[in-house]
């Protein structure tokens, strides 16, 4: 078996909610990708980048809910299950080396919960949790683009 | 000027349009399988992987019924020096953009159409051509083609609009 | 006759004539006069917002009288906005504010948005206030892309960057207060005294109310109430006596009465019946309120799926409270925007029809009465009632 099979393997077994690749990259490029780019670096002052980044987010309880209240996603038509495939993918495939590695991949009953509670002011809320994550998290420790500055800088 | 033409065919063609529309979504022709999945590709444009022959592309780029513009709105850049897939001389092609779906009538399979603006000049002024498929208002902007899109480039001056192919829709 | 009564007569002619000859020759003009319009525009002016599609940088909106017969009566001035400038209408102060933008080198260079301020009598511009985040929302042009609330102290302009806010404007004082997120809703819906509304992609509408220094003071987001996919409201309603009236993609009105600082969701109606199935609203201006409360909309046949932005055929009156059809306008040519204007005896209807010229109907009655035409207009998109 290649390591790649059992990567796979163990993603199907164990990640509910991302059976279906090609679905969540259909759903991300119709619903994100516009704004977000095919890579989801985004636009430094206009979108917010994913790549690389996004992965943070899931380092405190406030941030994982954060990127589901977000309007673009907490007012998407998705269902509950096709939402919580496609975040699980954007997490994985854009920002695997960010995330905590004690992840728990969304479900579709709390993508459900989360979506009634949308976010009025992401921009705002962006910088409050960033600011906190720069605390415990060492890369975001100075860490600075168009919106936030934050964590201690020289 | 296009304006009158377009207005003016459209109350003929919409009769069409409605009739003709199949579903919103075409079929994939084959299913990923855990074994032949590696980890996800990147989400770039896709070749015809799931199909066996290769799809055609018929139609005229510079009409307005060529089927990859069914929610265009704007000047087509294949009449600006550009094409249905490339921009014209010294414009942008602004990466920020709105992505719809259209059925190619050739092999009936709906496709990921990404409205791309080429910006940085004053209108075209060729080939305007309006088409509303799933557009939507402005409080929908991933759906709607009311906004002038030229939101990644130097200059938002809006020139005109390719429609770039990035994959197929699925089936729902 | 002898000859010096032939004189007599002669000379009387001569002393009578020669100085009427002489002072019948044109007196030379005053150089430099220039015109002037009355600060309170007559009820039946409107103004016809010219975005030029094909060349945006050089619109211009013209002030026109709706009742003239001739261009010389009919064009009274124009003003220029560049970059698909959003208009909005002073009552307080004779002014009209223009959100437009600019760049440093035409169609490129640096770029500036800035809320022009036009005088209305002069046309000329007396003040500017820079918008700031350059990030105005550059969409086809409708009237709720900009609005006055507050008894006209504060103006809201609606940002697209692609993220969704407003900004907000105190006029008096003409600097820029706050710019206000939305989360995925717009435009712009003045709501009670000093707030507004904006439809959402959740199918909700969300309010803001500002306190006096255009700061947030509260937000309030409704449970969702329409399907965006199914049955999208058009972004563009007929606000008639503090109440909004959307029409739906498929031909139903949504009211949401916007007098309080909450809206209130009404109950939905259905424009058409079995007779006149498959009609649906349609075109870019698509909905307007005469000045009696009663609702206009620009209707096509046939309507489905992408078919919201076809031309009208006809134009349809309601009363908006009894939701009784009034009136089925049959148009003269096909028509993609329409406003009526604010005279409140014969208020007049004016179309852009697909030759984008401005036909001119009589609002009850829909009797035809006269076409503007080649008035240097080009795409003229929206029409406003002079308010």
């Amino acid at each position: 078996m290649s390591w790649r099979f059992s990567l796979a393997l163990t993603f199907f077994l164990t990640v509910p909610g991302w059976a279906n690749n090609e679905r969540a990259w259909v759903n991300y490029a119709l619903r994100c990708q516009g704004c977000h780019l095919p890579d989801a670096m985004g636009m430094q002052g206009k979108v917010p980048r994913l790549n690389g980044f996004v992965g943070y987010f899931l380092h405190s309880d406030e941030g994982r809910r954060f990127i589901i209240q977000v309007p673009g996603v907490s007012k998407s038509t998705l269902s509950d299950e096709e939402l919580s495939e496609l975040m699980n993918w954007v997490v994985n495939e854009f920002s695997a080396a960010q995330m905590p590695a004690d992840f728990v991949p969304y479900t579709p009953d709390e993508i459900n919960r989360l979506r009634k509670d949308p976010e009025s002011d992401p921009l705002e809320r962006r910088g409050d949790i960033l600011t906190k994550l720069a605390v415990t998290v060492p890369e975001l420790d100075c860490y600075t683009d168009a919106w936030v500055t934050v964590g201690n800088c020289p | 000027m296009n304006w009158i033409d377009k207005l003016v065919e459209k109350h003929s063609r919409d009769v069409a349009q409605r009739t003709s529309r199949r579903g919103f979504f075409g079929k994939l022709a084959g299913v990923l399988t855990a074994s032949a999945v590696a980890l996800p590709l990147l989400p770039v444009a896709r070749g015809g992987g799931h199909q066996a022959a290769m799809p055609k592309d018929t139609g005229d780029p510079t009409s307005c019924d060529y089927w990859r513009y069914c929610a265009i709105d704007g000047f087509l850049c294949s009449c600006c020096g550009g094409s249905q897939n490339s921009c014209p001389p010294g414009t942008q092609m602004s990466p920020i953009t709105w992505i719809g779906t259209c059925l190619n009538p050739d092999d009936d399979t709906s496709y990921i159409i990404s409205y791309n603006d080429c910006c940085g000049k004053s209108s075209c002024g060729a080939c305007l051509c309006m088409r509303e498929e799933g557009d939507r208002p402005l409080y929908r902007p991933q759906l709607s083609n009311d906004y002038n899109w030229c939101l990644g480039t130097d200059s938002q001056a809006y020139h005109c609009t390719v429609a770039l192919v990035l994959g197929t829709a699925l089936d729902k | 006759m002898k000859s010096d009564q032939l004189t007599r007569y002669f000379l009387i002619l001569v002393f009578v004539l020669v100085p009427v000859t002489v002072s019948a020759e044109l007196k030379p003009d005053r150089m430099g006069d220039v015109k002037t319009l009355p600060e309170q525009y007559p009820s039946q002016w409107i103004l016809v917002h010219d975005v030029a599609f094909n060349h945006m940088f050089d619109g211009k909106t013209i002030v026109m009288d709706a009742t003239a017969d001739t261009i010389a009566d009919q064009f009274k001035g124009m003003f220029n906005s560049s970059l698909v400038g959003q208009l909005a209408q002073g009552t307080v102060r004779p002014e009209i504010y223009v959100a437009e933008t600019f760049y440093s080198r035409g169609t490129r260079g640096t770029r500036t948005d800035v809320l022009t301020i036009y005088d209305k009598s002069t046309l000329s511009p007396i003040d500017e206030v820079d918008l700031g985040n350059n990030s105005r929302a550059l969409t086809l042009p409708l009237k709720y892309a900009v609005q006055l609330i507050d008894d006209e102290k504060l103006l809201l302009v609606y940002n697209f960057s692609p993220a969704m806010s407003v900004s907000v404007v105190d006029i008096r004082q003409r600097e820029l207060l706050n710019v206000v997120a939305l989360p995925g809703c717009a435009p712009i819906y003045p709501t009670g005294q000093r707030g507004f509304s904006a439809l959402c992609g959740e199918g909700a509408i969300f309010t803001v109310q500002l306190d006096a220094d255009g700061q947030v003071k509260s937000t309030v987001r409704s449970e969702a109430f329409f399907d965006v996919d199914a049955d999208p409201l058009f972004a563009k309603p007929a606000i008639a006596n503090g109440i909004g009236y959307f029409p739906s993609y498929a031909g139903d009105i949504v009211p949401i009465d916007l007098r309080d600082d909450k809206p209130i969701v009404g109950e939905r109606w259905s424009m058409t019946d079995d007779e006149t199935a498959g009609w649906r609203p349609g075109g870019v201006a698509i909905a307007d309120a005469d000045a009696n409360g009663i609702i206009y909309m620009l209707m096509h046949p046939g309507g489905g799926d992408g078919s919201h932005s076809n031309p009208g055929l006809e134009v349809w009156a309601f009363d908006p409270v009894s939701k009784e059809r009034l009136a089925r306008h049959e148009l003269k040519l096909p028509a993609i925007s329409m406003a009526l204007t604010r005279d409140t005896e014969n208020p007049l209807l004016v179309v852009t029809n697909v030759e984008m010229q401005i036909d001119v109907y009589a609002a009850k009655s829909g009797e035809f009465l006269r076409t503007l035409a080649d008035f240097g207009g080009e795409t003229p998109l929206l029409l406003l009632g002079a308010k």
